[in-house]
């Protein structure tokens, strides 16, 4: 067959797609969903402790305690050394880092209310370029975002401090930040998490995937492509013509109603090949060609045991039958070997036709092969003789009988005249119209014409007897 | 058989789309809330955070007018009511006329059950020139405005400690 693609190939990819969008989609989702979980829960914690931290910072700078406020991040930053935790003025540099704020906040009281420091932080923090921090600057907003350097991950927010009404009085009004608090947290055991459940995911979906296709093809291998395998191998066996092989139908499904179709079938198939064996070549034909009837020119055979009455009398039926089976079998093989059909076996009776441009002296050969055969080898043939009459013209072929049974057969006078020929003659003798002498008679040998007064036929007809003839070449 | 599925998500998107973009508070036209009521008759023309050095005219919509006042546990609480729009219009610098356009307006929008607001307010803020419009949800006009309900540096300053339902210019009736 062109381009034969295997059913377990089909299947095989069916499965492996299948498992491969299913399962897939479905680990990928929840890998996504896990680790989206994780990172929203480190954003929100983070929000929610720079929310905390906010609120304490606001208070607490309030009063003009910014001492509390530094004191603050550094209990917090030696608490949790995971965090980083700065508060940077619009500028990006490090509150407390210096009095500029002190003197601010002196000139806008107008008196000297706080008094410069002498000690500051020893690494002050500046803000270098950074669009995050910009944008929080300029859109007075929290900015949270994620970065990774020296083979760590860090969730930083940066979060504007605002001047407050109640602050100007020490601030001014003419600035709207006071300062950012800039907490970095670092969420490196998360993003390992994240990266573990992914390679966890994939490692899982290859197990699963590759399990499932194990398991999914050896039970369509079992419940599909091996049944069907051997019903093909079932069904190539009777195309070479031996009707022996059944289907083992162990499957309770579609595949095992196959099977016994095919079963059935196949004992069909039988049953009619054996049958055919009882049926002419042409009936089958005419079966196949959905024949109703036709008229053709033909030669008709008939060959009839003399004396088979007697003969059957004296014998036992076992000997008549193997004896009259020897003899029909003999002439059927001549007659096949000839070119011609056996239309029926009526008793020690056959009819049969030759068809096609040499038909006349196909059957004049295979009448006189069969003489000589049955004369000359009359032990064999228990002593049977035959005499035959052989007839050409126009008959008439079709399905004749009823519904229920009926045969392919050639109806029509010539056929009678055959019939009355093979009556007329004795045994051993070969009668043959005048239409088939004409036929032959060149390179035949007979005798005649003989008259003969047929029933319903006011004149008689020439009839001759066939004695020898050659063979004309092809 | 016609394409009817697609058909239907596709309209159910426009839909959703559609009801997403008339969420939310809308800053409406100059010709709308030029007619409403002023709770302070002047321009506001001294610097504070957050507006820095730019004037600021406010109105208030009929809703807002109906403000109630009641005094509850030694303190008085002022509470505007659901649909109270208050605009304040920023106008480039301290000096200048009266009929400066603005090129920012910003405006309080009562609505306490919209998840987008704070303090019972959703905060808007537009930009004129591209008629941008932002609802501020995070800290900075909430945080600003918590302010009106304790003593201030602005207006009448609320040195009563009132709650003053985030307005630092409440309205009066005249």
């Amino acid at each position: 067959m062109k381009g034969f693609v295997p059913l377990t190939r089909k299947i095989n990819l069916i499965i492996v797609s299948s498992l491969v969008v299913g399962v897939g989609v479905v680990i990928a989702y929840f890998a996504f969903t896990q680790n989206l979980s994780l990172r929203e829960t480190s954003q929100g914690n983070l929000r929610q402790q720079s929310d905390i931290l906010f609120q304490s910072i606001k208070n607490a700078m309030l009063p003009g305690e910014a001492p509390i406020a530094v004191q603050l991040f550094e209990d917090i930053r030696l608490a949790n050394p995971a965090y980083k935790i700065f508060l940077l003025r619009a500028s990006g540099v490090q509150a407390f880092s210096d009095n500029s704020t002190i003197e601010t906040v002196n000139a806008t009281l107008g008196f000297r209310s706080f008094e410069s420091k002498e000690v500051f932080p020893r690494d002050v923090m500046i803000m270098e370029e950074d669009l995050n921090f910009s944008t929080s600057v300029r859109e007075r907003r929290p900015v949270l975002f994620q970065e990774s350097r020296e083979g760590k991950t860090f969730f930083t927010i940066y979060k504007p401090l605002l001047n407050l009404p109640k602050c100007t009085g020490c601030h001014g009004s003419t600035h709207t930040i006071r300062g950012v608090i800039s907490i970095t947290s670092d969420i490196t055991p998360v993003v390992n998490q994240q990266r573990n459940n992914l390679l966890i995911a994939s490692g899982f979906f290859v197990a699963v995937v590759l399990v499932l296709t194990l398991l999914l093809s050896l039970y369509l291998h079992g419940t599909l492509v091996r049944p069907v395998k051997h019903i093909s191998q079932v069904c190539a066996t009777v195309t070479n013509g031996d009707f022996h092989p059944r289907v083992v139908v162990s499957n309770r499904d579609e595949i095992g109603e196959l099977g016994e179709t095919v079963n059935h079938m196949v004992e069909g198939l039988y049953e009619r090949f054996e049958l055919s064996k009882f049926v002419s070549s042409s009936t089958i034909q005419s079966i196949r060609d959905h024949e109703k009837g036709a008229k053709e020119q033909m030669t008709l055979f008939f060959s009839d045991i003399r004396s088979f009455t007697s003969y059957s009398e004296r014998n036992s039926a076992h000997d008549v039958v193997v004896s009259l089976n020897r003899v029909l079998n003999f002439q059927t093989r001549v007659i096949q070997k000839n070119g011609g059909d056996v239309d029926k076996y009526v008793g020690d009776e056959i009819v049969a036709i030759f068809s096609g441009q040499r038909k006349e002296e196909h059957a004049c050969l295979s009448a006189l092969e069969i003489q000589n055969e049955i004369m000359h080898n009359r032990e064999r043939y228990n002593g049977l003789t035959v005499g035959i009459g052989i007839n050409t013209g126009e008959v008439i072929l079709g399905m004749i009988g009823s519904e229920k049974r009926a045969d392919f057969t050639v109806i029509g006078d010539h056929v009678n005249i055959a019939s009355r020929l093979c009556d007329t003659a004795k045994p051993g003798m070969i009668l043959v119209s005048e239409g088939v002498y004409r036929e032959i008679r060149e390179g035949a040998r007979a005798r005649g014409p003989y008259h003969l007064k047929v029933k319903g036929k006011e004149s008689d007809l020439h009839v001759y007897q066939l004695l020898a003839m050659k063979r004309r070449s092809a | 058989m016609k394409p009817r599925l697609p058909v239907l998500v596709l309209f159910c998107v426009v839909l959703l789309s559609c009801q997403k973009a008339e969420r939310g508070a809308q800053i409406p036209d100059a010709s709308e809330y030029s007619r409403w009521e002023q709770p302070i008759r002047e321009t506001l023309d001294y610097p504070i955070p957050g507006h820095e050095d730019n004037r600021r005219r406010i109105f208030i919509n009929p809703q807002g007018t109906e403000v109630r006042i009641e005094r509850r546990e030694n303190r008085v609480y002022w509470d505007y009511p659901v649909g109270t729009i208050i605009v304040k219009e920023i106008i480039t610098g301290l000096q200048g006329s009266e009929t400066d356009y603005p090129f920012q307006i910003t405006a309080m929008v009562k609505a306490p059950e919209d998840p987008q607001s704070r303090g019972g307010w959703i905060w808007v803020a537009k930009d004129v020139d591209s008629g941008e419009q932002t609802i501020v949800d995070w800290e900075f006009c909430f945080d600003c405005h918590a302010n009106a309900n304790e003593p201030h540096p602005y207006g009448d300053g609320n040195t009563a400690d009132e709650f003053r339902d985030y307005v630092f210019h409440p309205y009066r009736e005249r």
